[in-house]
């Protein structure tokens, strides 16, 4: 089976404000294996948003390829942004549409999305009349309407507040079990990576190399309170600890 | 050694509720009151300057007491000959329609030009010297040059007023533009949103007040050129009108012709141009109420 993205031989660099040439990724390798989610954490700044927006066709490699599915359709990616990114002039069910006429869906399963994040009466609303958390749903909802079979998100709850992140860690494991795509989740939170990927990719040094990988072999649906996926989080933790201690 | 990690309890206490209410359309205010609100806020602050500014004309004939000066009867019964006798609606809809003419050529011209030079630095230099040499040119070399070139026909307005007022209406597509949030062209992109879609639900609306303000401008300023064009090579029209009084001398004349078509242009403004405006923010009331 094809892997949904590959990351081959991956370099990328970037000019800082004074002219100087800052590379963020040196080669860098790194295979998505078919129906897993992959939380990709690691000491800010090191690239984690750099290796999304090559994922997602943001921005482009200097050398080396990103490689999605090649026998995947036309608009295979969804993606959950930090901030919802809506259209605030037009009204949630129109945000959905948009997103689901692009990837030749039917609109139904845009309100079929909004019923499963529960926020069916609010398909006329406009984001701006919404909290933070509901507007994150709905973006929750866009990436998942469109049936991704790669879905990307980067530190979509970072900008919530914890009780409302909780709820939407637990959606989108919800949504992830009704939907079974492939993911890449950039967060900070190390418990989020535990509870939610089956493998967490700790990222060190600059240019940033993968420091290790933990598999997370828990079957889904998982409780936030499983002791093992706190384990899990400790141990992400430590690993993480450790990549910010390694000097650069 | 590591050190002794807290005990953190994770108790699942999700059960959050949505307000169902949040969101949801709002009571409607009466009809009647939404008028008073508006006639209040939109109508009366400008109907009060008006007031004041007649009053001072008033005044300041019946001091001067001079035919170059007349008072507001006089010019109140130069308006109703006009009306009355002249073709007023004639002569306001040649003009009005040159006008629209010209400044929809205008509209796209500078969508043509200030949506890739809003996005691209070196096309914004490319044309930046031309926009600055449009702003500078006085609408009488625009009105005077395209007599010449075109002749007494629908050419001359039509074509002055677009070079007139494109360099305007250009740097504000661009400052619109510059405007649209980078991060919803990322999203459109990773949603494959088609060009028609981005254009529609993206650009347009981004853009929305930067290109009203435009058409605010473009407006006064086609007003300004087409008087021009049509004291110099037309046979009808306001600016043909104006000129007729100037040469019998008729100040009140002169004056009459102005305050109707302001008033035309103040319809134009306040029905029309505020209207549409209204209706492309309505989204924002709706959502903040």
């Amino acid at each position: 089976m094809n892997s949904p993205l590959s990351f081959v031989h991956v370099s990328k660099s970037f000019s800082s404000p004074t002219g100087e040439l800052r590379m963020v990724l040196d080669d860098f390798s790194f295979e998505l294996k078919s129906g897993e989610l992959v939380a990709v954490v690691g000491p800010s700044g090191i690239g984690k948003t750099t290796l999304l927006h090559l994922a997602a066709g943001l921005d482009r490699p200097d050398s080396g390829s990103v490689v999605l599915d090649p026998s995947s359709s036309d608009s295979a990616v969804g993606m959950v942004f930090q901030q919802p990114r809506l259209l605030e002039w037009r009204d949630v069910k129109t945000n959905l549409r948009l997103a689901t006429d692009a990837a030749g869906i039917p609109a139904e399963a845009g309100l079929d999305m909004l019923h499963a994040v529960q926020m069916s009466d609010h398909a006329d609303a406009y984001p701006l009349s919404l909290s933070g958390g509901e507007r994150q749903r709905i973006a929750l909802a866009r990436a998942f309407a469109i049936r991704p079979e790669l879905l990307l998100m980067d530190e979509p709850f970072s900008a919530l507040d914890e009780l409302t992140s909780r709820k939407l860690q637990l959606l989108v494991q919800k949504l992830w079990l009704e939907r079974r795509s492939s993911g890449l989740i950039i967060t900070h939170d190390t418990f989020e990576a535990a509870f939610l990927a089956d493998r967490v990719v700790v990222l060190k040094g600059k240019p940033c190399s993968i420091d290790s990988i933990i598999d997370i072999p828990i079957t889904r649906p998982r409780m936030t309170d499983d002791v093992r996926i706190f384990n899990y989080h400790i141990q992400i933790l430590d690993a993480l600890i450790g990549a910010d201690a390694i000097k650069r | 050694m590591k050190s002794p990690r807290p005990v953190i309890s994770t108790k699942p206490t999700y059960k959050g509720t949505v307000n169902a209410s949040k969101g949801a359309a709002p009571e409607r205010p009466s009809l009647l009151r939404s008028w008073q609100r508006y006639l209040r806020a939109s109508l009366l602050p400008p109907a009060l300057f008006l007031l004041g500014l007649a009053l001072l004309w008033a005044l300041m004939a019946r001091m001067m007491h001079t035919t170059l000066m007349p008072s507001l009867r006089e010019i109140a019964l130069e308006m109703k000959r006009i009306i009355v006798n002249e073709d007023a609606l004639g002569h306001i809809g040649l003009t009005l329609e040159r006008i629209v003419l010209g400044c929809a050529l205008a509209f796209l011209i500078s969508l043509a030009v200030g949506i890739p030079a809003g996005r691209n630095r070196w096309l914004e230099a490319f044309f930046r010297p031309g926009i600055v040499l449009g702003l500078t040119i006085p609408g009488l070399v625009w009105a005077l040059l395209c007599v010449i070139w075109f002749g007494v026909n629908w050419k001359s307005p039509v074509v002055a007023l677009a070079l007139g007022v494109s360099p305007a209406l250009t740097v504000n597509a661009i400052q619109g533009v510059r405007a649209v949030d980078y991060s919803l062209i990322e999203m459109a992109h990773v949603f494959r949103l088609s060009p028609t879609a981005r254009l529609r639900h993206l650009w347009f609306p981004a853009m929305a007040p930067f290109l009203l303000s435009g058409v605010r401008t473009g407006l006064s300023l086609a007003w300004k050129v087409i008087v021009l064009v049509e004291i110099f090579g037309m046979s009808s029209g306001v600016g043909y009108e104006l000129n007729q009084e100037f040469s019998s001398q008729n100040v009140a004349g002169v004056l009459a012709w102005t305050v109707i078509f302001g008033g035309v242009m103040g319809v134009i403004e306040y029905g029309l141009i505020q209207g549409i405006e209204r209706n492309i923010t309505r989204w924002r009331r709706r959502a903040t109420v």
